[in-house]
């Protein structure tokens, strides 16, 4: 388990962020993965390869891209299967 | 993202507090685009109303320049990477200190997971980190001639990936100069577990509809069979006993209103 109080504030915040992702799908910006991928199948574009463009209502009716998600250290964008299962 | 309208995601945001983006991709127009359509349209893949589209469960991680730098996908829609899993891949300093560990003459195991509870359909991690005496070593897998060392999980219901070993190191000794692969120190293994459960056990958790319970805490028993040896003496082969805890929670089944749902697309 991952012990949030001992990590440095914007380690947590990632933490926190990644907390909440577990519970649905979002994207949320994060400081930059380290080096060393891990890849567990090949679905979907590979590692090292860019990141299809995209654009896509949220759920506040605003209209999202590829960069208006980007933030200064990357992205974290997970797909899940509903919010409605 | 998911294949939901933004209605449903607006209502799912407000009933979890999520504040961050929820995309929708109501066509799977990005999902295609992506690669990332479960093909399986079989009833037992989708409820009775699901639209097809549905998109493999998995992680991007993107660097500013759009590089993909990490990803995680499990081979099933049922085999989701736990948040913590991924952030303990990332960052393995994020680990809690363990709470329990195992010993005996030549070794001592911390027992550390990734997460202390998780819901039916993802997947924890589970690590021995293994410190050993100074002088001591114990063989890596690939060794000829000697034991290695091997952690395995007894896991009833709960299927494993292959487990993860460290790189080993060189080590030559002994009359015959011999040069094997060994560990010294401290090291870490780790498995990664499927919580999954059995048929019926499963269908026991389906029944609870709507909030979550307090779930089960279920014991995951291994061992960790290793020899270990000196420059001068090699110890005969052991086994020590292992055990982590895990809660397990059942699946949050909580449909939105249905006046907003999806209906399937013929």
């Amino acid at each position: 388990m991952i012990n949030l109080r001992s990590l440095r504030k914007p380690l947590r915040n990632i933490a926190l962020c990644m907390l909440f992702l577990a519970e649905s799908g979002a994207v949320t910006t994060v400081p930059g993965a380290q080096a060393g991928a891990v890849t567990s199948t090949e679905k979907g574009p590979p590692v090292g390869q860019k990141i299809p463009a995209f654009t896509a209502h949220d759920q506040f009716g605003k209209q999202q891209t590829l960069a208006s998600l980007t933030g200064s250290e990357g992205l974290v964008l997970l797909f899940v299967r509903s919010a409605d299962w | 993202m998911s294949y939901d309208n933004p209605e449903i995601l607006k209502e799912f945001a407000h009933r979890f507090h999520v504040t961050y983006p929820l995309l929708a991709d109501p066509q799977s127009e990005v999902i295609g685009r992506f690669g990332l359509i479960d093909p399986d349209t079989s009833p037992a893949n989708l409820l009775e109303d699901s639209k097809t589209g549905l998109a493999y469960p998995g992680f991007f991680f993107v660097a500013p320049d759009g590089t993909i730098k990490e990803k995680y996908f499990g081979e099933k829609y049922y085999d989701r990477f736990t948040a913590n899993n991924v952030l303990v891949k990332l960052f393995p300093e994020l680990l809690e200190p363990s709470v329990t560990h195992a010993s005996d003459a030549h070794i001592r195991v911390d027992l550390k997971q990734s997460d202390g509870s998780a819901v039916i359909g993802s997947r924890v991690t589970f690590v021995a980190t293994v410190h050993l005496p100074q002088g001591v070593h114990v063989y890596a897998p690939g060794v000829k001639g000697y034991k290695p060392i091997q952690l395995t999980l007894q896991t009833e219901g709960l299927p494993m990936k292959d487990a993860l070993y460290p790189p080993s190191h060189p080590l030559t000794f002994g009359e015959l100069q011999e040069t094997v692969p060994v560990y010294t120190d401290t090291f870490e293994i780790r498995q990664d577990v499927l919580v999954l459960l059995d048929k019926g056990l499963r269908q026991e958790y389906m029944k609870f509809q709507g909030g979550r319970d307090s779930g089960t805490l279920v014991p995951v028993r291994g061992q960790l069979s290793y020899q270990a040896c000196t420059d001068k003496v090699c110890y005969p082969p052991a086994t020590l006993a292992l055990q982590w805890m895990l809660r397990i929670h059942q699946m949050d089944n909580e449909r939105s209103p249905e006046a907003i749902r999806d209906r399937r697309q013929q």
